[in-house]
């Protein structure tokens, strides 16, 4: 396999990431280009790459943190994403934790509402889902990736999910009672 | 652990992110904890289900033709900026310059470290709108085939007459270094370039109230270059030499702070150096003071 088959083999890893994090074609068409670019010009001047899908998503993040994400001037979620916070957020959340969820039937989600419930997280939150969820990179990979501490990854990862998982259980219960 | 604390490991234990002992503690709490076990078991469907449908999403077939065709056969640019500026010395020169003219060639890959405000950093993000199609340089030359159609329709005389070329980027070069006199007050110029490579346009553009120059290359087809000319200047007998591949390096800090200069070599009243940002190569040249 050439060097260039090689990066080629992960166009539907970025592309699917791509079009999740700015939810319209043309601009993921845009992003996946110019990874790609970057990392063939990057590869002109240099040696062997260790983890290509893991280097290739890192500059897939970088070019839509810097380029493409709505407001570069929002502060960013990190500053108030620390650990301590993290645990406390948890509890929380456990003690408030919804009751209806047993009823939800998740199998039966469409995936248009997947989809929705993804589009409408925070855009923090979405690139930490996509990362560990749909790539399955470790939390070390994913800190690396978006220049985050784990820490605040894995505040990311456990927000992002229990939303989703609001989300979900209502589309789900939605479902049900169309059903009946 | 009781039901509250094992749930919040719920995640990382799903992710596989868990050290050996609390994967233990995890597992055989869900091995007594029915309740808890319909819990983790709701979270594992919906992590099917999103990567699922995340999964059914393919890049176009376009793509992959789209982004072969923007890298076949495009030549290692730095070397062959390199290899004209370094060591044929072609350099253009006009004397008494108060402007350093800093050439950026090849690509800024990651500079996550750089500050977003760095002026490079923001010349970058504007090189990424010219790639991508999204700025268009405010000075516009046309294009060499349109220069030689009018050439041989005024004179008769064929395109691919010997030095018409050269004598076309040399006009080129001075009316965009007319142009960025005219906006800027500064006297540029511009060095000479090797074969296949055409300045297209300039723009003097506004970052963090400085003007700072621009120039657009051409290599084939492939917006390639930048030019940033500013005032700055560097100590370089200050610097550090160690021999690199044989060659002589001199290593210091760059103009913006951020960056690494490698290498430097005197050309007439020039410096050509060429330093690095990260992993990063930048061709620049700077006038003497
Ligand atoms: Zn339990
Ligand atoms: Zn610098």
């Amino acid at each position: 396999m050439s060097q260039k088959d090689s990066l080629l083999v992960h166009i539907d890893a970025l592309y699917r990431s791509a079009l999740y994090l700015v939810k319209n074609e043309h601009n993921a068409d845009d992003l996946v280009q110019e990874t790609y670019f970057k990392a063939f010009k990057f590869l002109e001047n240099s040696k062997e790459i260790g983890n290509v899908k893991a280097w290739l998503f890192k500059i897939l993040m970088n070019t839509f943190i810097n380029q493409y994400r709505k407001d570069k001037r929002e502060p960013s979620l990190a500053d108030f994403d620390t650990i301590e916070s993290f645990h406390e957020s948890i509890s929380e959340e456990i003690s408030a934790s919804s009751i209806t969820e047993n009823e939800a039937e998740f199998k039966e989600l469409l995936d248009a509402d997947v989809k929705k419930a993804l589009e409408d997280l925070p855009e923090d939150f979405r690139m930490v889902i996509l990362l560990s969820i749909v790539e399955g990179f470790s939390y070390k990979e994913i800190s690396e990736m978006i220049n985050c501490p784990i820490g605040t990854v894995m505040s990311r990862i456990y927000r992002g999910r229990k939303i989703l998982k609001e989300k979900l259980t209502r589309y789900a219960k939605k479902q049900g009672y169309e059903r009946e | 652990m009781n039901c509250n604390k094992v749930r919040r490991y719920f995640y990382a234990f799903l992710d596989g992110e868990l050290d050996v002992e609390k994967n233990i503690e995890v597992l055989s709490h869900l091995n007594m904890c029915h309740a808890c076990g319909i819990r983790i078991e709701k979270e594992r469907v919906i992590q099917k289900r999103v990567k699922e449908t995340v999964c059914k999403v393919t890049a176009p077939a376009s793509l992959e033709q789209k982004i072969l065709k923007s890298v076949k056969g495009k030549p290692k640019v730095f070397d062959l900026w390199f290899k004209h500026f370094l060591f044929r010395n072609k350099v253009a020169l006009l004397s008494g310059l108060a402007a350093a003219l800093l050439l950026v060639v090849g690509y800024f890959v990651l500079h996550t470290k750089l500050k977003k405000e760095d002026i490079l950093y923001l010349t970058e993000s504007r090189y990424h709108d010219y790639l991508m199609k999204r700025h268009e340089p405010d000075l516009h030359l046309p294009d060499a085939e349109s220069v030689m159609g009018r050439f041989y329709s005024q004179t008769g005389l064929a395109a691919t007459l010997p030095g018409i070329e050269e004598n076309l980027q040399l006009q080129r070069s001075k009316v965009v270094a007319e142009y960025l006199r005219q906006q800027t007050n500064m006297r540029i110029s511009l060095p000479g370039v090797g074969e296949g490579v055409q300045i297209v346009g300039a723009s003097v553009l506004k970052i963090k109230n400085m003007s700072i120059p621009v120039v657009y290359y051409l290599f084939d087809n492939t917006p390639i270059t930048v030019a940033i000319v500013c005032n700055t200047n560097v100590d370089f007998k200050k610097m550090k030499e160690t021999m690199v591949d044989k060659m002589l390096v001199h290593t210091g800090t760059g103009y913006c702070g951020a960056c690494q200069i490698v290498g430097w070599k005197e050309a007439g009243n020039q410096y050509v150096m060429i330093s690095t940002l990260k992993s990063d190569k930048l061709l620049k040249i700077i006038t003497k003071v």
